[in-house]
């Protein structure tokens, strides 16, 4: 077990610069989860750690060892790949069993240490087979078996689930995090899905074009995106983001031109300034005295509905209630945001206010 | 809607052609086999027989030495060199064996560095290797017996097995690289994690799942230099290094064509090459990779 440090890590390829400067502290036993759209470096960070891409400047630290010029073997780690990555000639015991074959092992341990590890992913009938008699979710677990096998200080996964269907997925990623809750490792987990993020991490990472827009945990991150890439990112359905202008009076509010939106408690020193409001789909309301909008489509999903409503020339919000609100397309309705659930950014620079 | 009738005729025509180019692509090669099969009466006899009436393996024997005393002596009257058969088929075998392993041993580590390392002019260099194939031989073989002579190798298995080297390894590398490529390189990153160093991440990962990829370079590489003629025509003289083509050729002379040698020593040397391609043609085709990455 090890703590992760990444101080300005910057990464090019060739002139082009992938990373800008990263840097996370990541404790040791720690569940982080670096998510951000494809192209962001994430995954190009990931492999930093692990020592499958050298590092342009900065240093990474795994303990107290910085690590910019260990090779992978050296640093204690393992990793899960997304396609899996398992060997296809050796079995499922083989593939396991590898790395402590080539750190030299005896026979009888590494049987054992197999053996456990296979028990704690179920995986004990499988272990004569070979990688192509397995299904998805079983490759996924020799994967996370073969890393487990080792005990090593920090867990890597680069986007695991992607390849498994949605049912599945979510059966894995309670596995994964129960794995970590009950092993304890720090574990660094790449992911373009922001559900997973949510659900797994004790820290999120969001990545964007190669910067850190954002480290927190994850209902902090929710509730307080730091700007509006943040919060477009987290949640789903996404934010409604409006554009407008904050003015004062006795409650701010933001005029978009088509609507009026209460801020209270928005600065003084804001008003006058051009701002994005921005608005989760549950925290929109039915108000008598809300936006006029017109529906446009009704999307039940069972635990609630989503209403996507025009609020006028063509500008689109989405509204998820939990009541079974007896919508149609077409029908008249008002929509008010929740006191005190509102969050205001600067339209320029995009950060919160 | 095609009526029935066309459609009887479409496939009519099909089985017509069909049948027709496989007998155009069989005929010769079965003449072969059936002719090899023939005493020489049977052989000259007029109308030609189709199939031999008694077939014997006679003339394989005689080739390989074997036989009562008589038909051999009769077989040395008619041509002499039907007992440097044996010598080339061995010469042929040594050559192509240590061209393959040659061809493995070079390009090999030449393909990983192409398919896995980032260096300058890697494009370049492949598309110059490649060019030299688009050289004709034909140009290159007044050269390269000047070299072959000044080096003191005419007349040795060495200078064939060197020259054969120079040309087939450059397409070897070739599909290699590319097979290289088309593996998955996350496994060889999982090795790494695993504690290989790279050498044992290509020792341990990729060779064993490049089988398919290595037999298939050196069975092309063997069978390229088995049945080269032009090179082996010029560079050798006298049974020391004589390749089989070039002894199945000395049977057609101005004067006489023994037919049934000529046809059995074209079996003969048909044989390697059509039994490699028939035993490992599943075990070249059939991706051992899959299952490696999803799927």
């Amino acid at each position: 077990m090890a703590a992760v440090t990444i101080r300005k890590a910057h990464k090019t390829y060739g002139a082009t610069p992938v990373l800008h400067g990263v840097s996370i502290d990541i404790e040791d036993g720690e569940f982080v989860v670096l998510v951000g759209p494809s192209g962001c470096g994430k995954s190009t960070l990931l492999r930093m750690i692990a020592g499958l891409e050298h590092i342009t400047t900065g240093e990474i630290a795994i303990g107290d060892k910085v690590v910019n010029t260990v090779p992978p073997k050296e640093r204690d780690i393992a990793m899960v790949f997304q396609n899996y990555a398992l060997y296809p000639h050796m079995t499922v015991a083989q593939n396991m069993g590898f790395a402590l074959r080539m750190s030299g092992r005896p026979k009888a341990e590494i049987d054992a240490r197999v053996r456990r590890a296979a028990s704690i992913l179920a995986l004990e009938p499988y272990l004569a087979r070979y990688p192509k008699q397995l299904s998805g979710g079983q490759r996924q677990r020799v994967a996370m078996g073969r890393a487990i096998v080792r005990d090593p200080s920090v867990f890597l996964f680069d986007e695991p689930l992607s390849n498994l269907d949605a049912k599945l997925r979510v059966q894995m990623r309670t596995e994964i995090k129960e794995l970590h809750q009950r092993l304890g490792t720090t574990t660094i987990y790449v992911t373009h899905d922001q559900i997973e993020a949510m659900t797994m991490a004790d820290r999120i990472v969001v990545m964007h074009d190669g910067v850190i827009e954002q480290i927190g945990a994850p209902l902090e991150l929710y509730d307080t995106p730091a700007n509006t890439f943040v919060a477009s990112f987290i949640g789903s359905p996404a934010m409604n983001m409006l554009k407008g202008t904050l003015k004062g009076g006795d409650i701010p509010f933001v005029d978009t031109g088509k609507a009026q939106i209460p801020v209270p408690g928005a600065a003084a020193a804001a008003v006058g300034r051009a701002v994005t409001v921005g608005i989760r789909p549950e925290s929109l309301e039915l108000a008598e005295n809300g936006i006029a909008a017109t529906v446009v489509v009704v999307e039940p999903t069972g635990a609630e509905i989503l209403v996507v409503a025009d609020i006028g020339g063509g500008t689109y919000v989405t509204a998820a209630f939990h009541q079974r609100y007896a919508l149609r397309p077409g029908a008249p309705i008002h929509l008010a945001p929740a006191p005190g659930q509102v969050h205001l950014f600067d339209d320029e620079t995009g950060i919160r206010l | 809607m095609i009526s029935p009738f066309r459609e009887k005729l479409r496939k009519a025509l099909l089985a017509f052609f069909g049948i027709l180019f496989f007998l155009f692509l069989f005929g010769p090669f079965y003449w072969m086999v059936a002719t090899s099969m023939m005493t020489e009466q049977e052989m000259l006899s007029v109308p030609p027989k189709l199939f031999p009436s008694e077939p014997t393996l006679q003339n394989y024997g005689i080739i390989l030495g074997i036989g009562d005393a008589e038909t051999l002596k009769e077989a040395r009257n008619r041509a002499p060199a039907v007992f440097e058969i044996r010598p080339a088929l061995i010469n042929s075998m040594m050559i192509g064996v240590l061209v393959a392993i040659a061809n493995l041993l070079i390009a090999t580590p030449a393909a990983y560095a192409f398919a896995r390392l980032r260096f300058n002019f890697s494009l370049s260099l492949l598309m110059i290797y490649i060019a030299t194939r688009m050289v004709p031989p034909i140009m290159l073989v007044v050269p390269m017996f000047l070299i072959v002579r000044t080096v003191g190798l005419i007349d040795t298995p060495l200078a064939l097995i060197i020259t054969y080297t120079v040309f087939t390894v450059p397409f070897s590398i070739w599909l290699l690289q590319s097979y290289f490529r088309s593996m998955p390189a996350e496994l060889e990153d999982a090795a790494l994690i695993d504690g290989c160093s790279r050498w044992q991440s290509v020792r341990h990962v990729l060779l064993p799942l490049a089988v398919p990829g290595l037999t298939c370079v050196a069975i092309l590489s063997f069978m390229g230099s088995w049945s080269e003629f032009l090179f082996a025509v010029v560079f050798t003289k006298t049974t020391a290094s004589r390749t089989l083509p070039v002894v199945a050729a000395s049977f057609v002379d101005t004067s006489s064509i023994q037919f049934d040698y000529v046809m059995t020593a074209g079996v003969i040397t048909a044989l390697p090459p059509f039994l490699l391609a028939l035993i490992f043609q599943r075990f070249i085709v059939g991706g051992l990779s899959a299952g490696a990455v999803k799927g």
